[in-house]
C-alpha cells in the first residue's frame, strides 16, 4: 500500500532560495527546444538504408522510448511529491515542471525518428525485459514511506547518471546528423536533470540522517538491480538478445546507439560517479557485481 | 479517495504494449502549438514599466496581495494537475494527452512564478491569507484526489477542471486583460490568457472525443461533476473572493481587488464581472448542451438563479 501524504499548502514561499538550482531552470527555460523543428530531419534519408539496419534502428530508439514515456509519469509524480511535504523549496518545483516538457519533447523526438526508420515498436521483442520497465516509479514517487531525498538519489542521480553515459556515447558513435542530433539535445537536458539530483542531494545534505541514507541505498540498490539486468544496456542482459543485437547494429551504421564496449565503459564510469557522489552526502550504494562488469 | 482507500497507485503497472499512435489530432495539435508558444517570465515582461513607486501605497499594497493569491490558485495546478498526467498513463490514453499536460504543468508553473514576481515587484510575495477563513476556499480544488481516484473517470475530471473551472477562469482573465491599464500587469495577464486558450481547448477536444464511447450513466457522471465543480469550487470563492459566503475574510478579499482593480493591475470586482460570469456559464452550458449533457440553473446569493 502506498502511504498517501496530505498536502498543507499555506504558508506557501515561491521564493527561489537554492540559487544553483534556479539557475537550472533558467537555464532550462532558455534551451527549450522543438523536436519538429529544431533537428535536421530532411537530413535522413531511411530508404537509402538497408531494411535490417533500418529495423534494428528503430527498435533501438524505440527502446529509449520505453524508458522515455516512464519518466513521462515519473516526472509529475515527483513535482508533486515536493508539493505535498511542507515547506520544500520552490526552485525544484519550477525545475521539475520544466523537466516533464523535456521528457514530452524526448519521446516525441524518438517516435519521431523510430517512425522515419519504418516504425516505432510498441514492446520489447524480448519478453524477459517487460518486467524490468513495469516498476511504477511514479507510484513511489507518491509514497509517504519512501523519504523524497531516496527518490532523488536514486531515480535522479544513479539513474540518470546511467541514462546520460549511455546517451553521451551513443552520441560518441553515431555519424548520422539526425543521431547525432538527437542524442545531443536529450544529453544537454538529461545534463540539467541530473545536476539538479546533485545540487538537490548536496543542499539537503544535512537532512540525510541513517535512515533516509539507508532507503536510499536500498532504491538505488533496486534500480541498480534492473539496470544490471538490462534495463538501459541490453548488452549486460542474456535474457535481450534481439534488443542487443539491434544496438550492435544500430551502432555499426552510426544511427544511434554505443558499440556494447563502449556501452559497458560508460555504464561503469556511471555507477563509479553516482556512487562517489551519493557517498559525498552520506549515502553508501551497496556494491554489486555483474558478470561483464566485474565488481561495481 | 475511494470507499476502499485503494488509488491506482496501488494497481501495478503495464506499460506494455505501448501504443504511440496519433489518436487525438486535435490535442496533438495543441501540443504542437505549446511547443513552438513557450514565454519565459523573467524576459518576456517589461518589468521596467511595473513603475510600483507611482502607484498609491494602498493599491499597490492591495496589489500585492491580489498577485500573491493568484500565485496561491496557479501553484494549485502545479501541486494538483501533475498528477492527470499519472490516470492518463495509468489508463493508457493517447500520447498526445500526456505531452500536451507535461507543457501545461510547466506553464502553471510559470503562471506561478509570474505571479510571484508581480507581487514581489509590488512589495514582497505574500505566504498566506491575510485571514484564516480564506484557506478554505483556496486551498484546493480537489483534482489531485480525483485523479488518483479509479472510480473517478477522465472525463468527468475534464467535465470538471476544464470545461467548467477553466472556462470561468478564461472569461476573467479576458475581462481583466481589457481594464488592467499598468503594461506589466496586463503583458502578464495576457500571456497567462494565452496559455489558458490551450488549457480549456484540451478538455472540450477530449470530451468531444470521448462522449459518443460513454454510457448514458458514465455521461451522467460527467454532467455530475461539472455541476459540482461549479457549485463547491467556483461559486463557493475558490476564483474570486466575492462569490465566498460572507464574512470578515471575504470582506478583506473584496476590499483588496477592489483597490487593486482601481489602480489597472488586476482583479475585477463583483459589480464588472457579474454580467461577464453570467454569460460564460451560458456559454458553458450551450457547449455542454450540444454535448447531449444539460447544466441546471444554478444558484448564488449574489447572481440569483443563472
Amino acid at each position: 500500500m502506498v502511504r498517501h501524504l496530505v498536502e498543507k499548502r499555506f504558508p506557501l514561499d515561491l521564493k527561489p532560495s537554492l540559487d544553483q538550482v534556479w539557475q537550472l531552470y533558467n537555464d532550462a527555460k532558455a534551451a527549450h527546444w522543438d523536436p519538429a523543428r529544431d533537428l535536421p530531419w530532411a537530413q535522413l534519408d531511411a530508404s537509402a538504408l538497408p531494411a535490417e539496419v533500418r529495423e534494428a534502428a528503430a527498435l533501438v530508439w524505440s527502446h529509449r522510448v520505453w524508458l522515455g514515456y516512464g519518466h513521462l509519469a515519473a516526472t509529475p509524480a515527483l513535482l508533486v511529491r515536493f508539493c505535498l511535504e511542507l515547506r520544500r523549496e520552490a526552485d525544484p518545483k519550477y525545475f521539475l515542471s520544466v523537466r516533464g516538457t523535456e521528457e514530452a519533447l524526448h519521446v516525441d523526438a524518438c517516435v519521431r525518428f523510430a517512425n522515419r526508420l519504418g516504425g516505432y515498436v510498441a514492446q520489447p521483442p524480448d519478453a524477459a525485459m517487460v518486467r524490468l520497465f513495469d516498476r511504477a516509479t511514479y507510484a513511489a514517487a507518491l509514497d509517504g514511506d519512501v523519504p523524497l531525498e531516496a527518490l532523488v538519489a536514486a531515480d535522479m542521480v544513479l539513474r540518470l547518471s546511467i541514462e546520460l553515459g549511455q546517451l553521451r556515447a551513443a552520441a560518441a558513435a553515431s555519424s548520422d546528423p539526425v543521431a547525432a542530433a538527437v542524442l545531443e539535445r536529450l544529453a544537454a537536458d538529461k545534463a540539467r536533470h541530473l545536476a539538479f539530483g546533485h545540487l538537490y542531494l548536496e543542499a539537503r545534505r544535512d537532512r540525510i540522517d541513517a535512515a533516509v541514507g539507508e532507503a536510499a541505498a536500498s532504491r538505488a540498490s533496486q534500480l541498480l538491480a534492473d539496470e544490471l539486468a538490462g534495463l538501459t544496456v541490453p548488452a549486460l542482459s542474456p535474457a535481450a538478445p534481439a534488443l542487443a543485437a539491434a544496438y550492435a547494429r544500430t551502432a555499426e551504421a552510426g544511427l544511434g546507439a554505443a558499440p556494447a564496449e563502449a556501452a559497458l565503459v560508460a555504464f561503469r564510469e556511471a555507477v563509479a560517479d553516482a556512487r562517489a557522489r551519493l557517498a559525498a552526502v552520506g549515502i553508501g550504494l551497496p556494491e554489486a557485481r555483474h558478470e561483464a562488469l566485474g565488481p561495481l | 479517495m475511494p470507499l476502499d482507500g485503494l488509488t491506482i497507485l496501488e494497481e501495478p503497472e503495464r506499460r506494455f504494449p505501448l501504443d504511440l499512435s496519433l489518436r487525438a489530432p486535435r490535442i496533438r495539435d495543441l501540443y504542437a502549438a505549446a511547443v513552438r508558444n513557450q514565454w519565459d517570465p523573467r524576459t518576456d515582461v517589461d518589468w521596467s514599466a511595473l513603475r510600483p513607486d507611482d502607484i498609491p501605497d494602498a493599491n499597490r499594497e492591495a496589489a500585492r496581495l491580489w498577485w500573491s493569491r493568484r500565485g496561491w490558485g496557479e501553484y494549485g495546478a502545479v501541486s494538483e494537475s501533475p498528477a492527470m498526467i499519472v490516470r492518463f498513463y495509468r489508463d493508457r490514453l493517447p500520447p498526445e494527452m500526456l505531452q500536451f499536460f507535461a507543457i501545461r504543468s510547466q506553464e502553471e508553473a510559470r503562471h506561478a512564478e509570474a505571479c510571484y514576481l508581480m507581487a514581489e515587484g509590488l512589495g514582497g510575495w505574500v505566504e498566506e491569507p491575510q485571514v484564516a477563513d480564506f484557506k478554505k476556499s483556496v486551498s484546493t480544488h480537489g483534482v489531485r484526489k480525483m485523479a488518483l481516484d479509479p472510480d473517478t473517470s477522465v472525463e468527468m475530471i475534464m467535465g470538471a477542471l476544464v470545461c467548467t473551472l477553466e472556462e470561468y477562469a478564461f472569461d476573467w482573465f479576458k475581462l481583466m486583460v481589457d481594464t488592467a491599464s499598468n503594461p506589466t500587469a496586463n503583458r502578464v495577464l495576457r500571456l497567462i490568457m494565452r496559455d489558458e486558450v490551450r488549457h480549456c481547448a484540451f478538455g472540450w477536444y477530449w470530451l468531444e472525443q470521448r462522449l459518443p464511447h460513454l454510457s448514458a450513466e458514465e455521461i451522467a457522471r460527467v454532467r455530475q461533476a461539472a455541476i459540482v465543480a461549479t457549485e463547491q469550487v467556483e461559486l463557493t470563492g475558490y476564483r474570486v473572493p466575492w462569490m465566498a459566503p460572507e464574512g470578515e475574510a471575504q470582506r478583506v478579499e473584496n476590499e483588496i481587488d477592489r483597490l487593486t482593480w482601481e489602480a489597472g493591475l488586476g482583479a475585477s470586482v463583483e459589480e464588472v464581472e457579474k454580467p461577464v460570469f453570467i454569460a460564460c456559464v451560458q456559454r458553458v452550458r450551450r457547449r455542454f448542451a450540444e454535448l447531449g449533457i444539460d447544466l441546471p440553473m444554478f444558484q448564488h446569493s449574489k447572481l440569483g438563479t443563472f
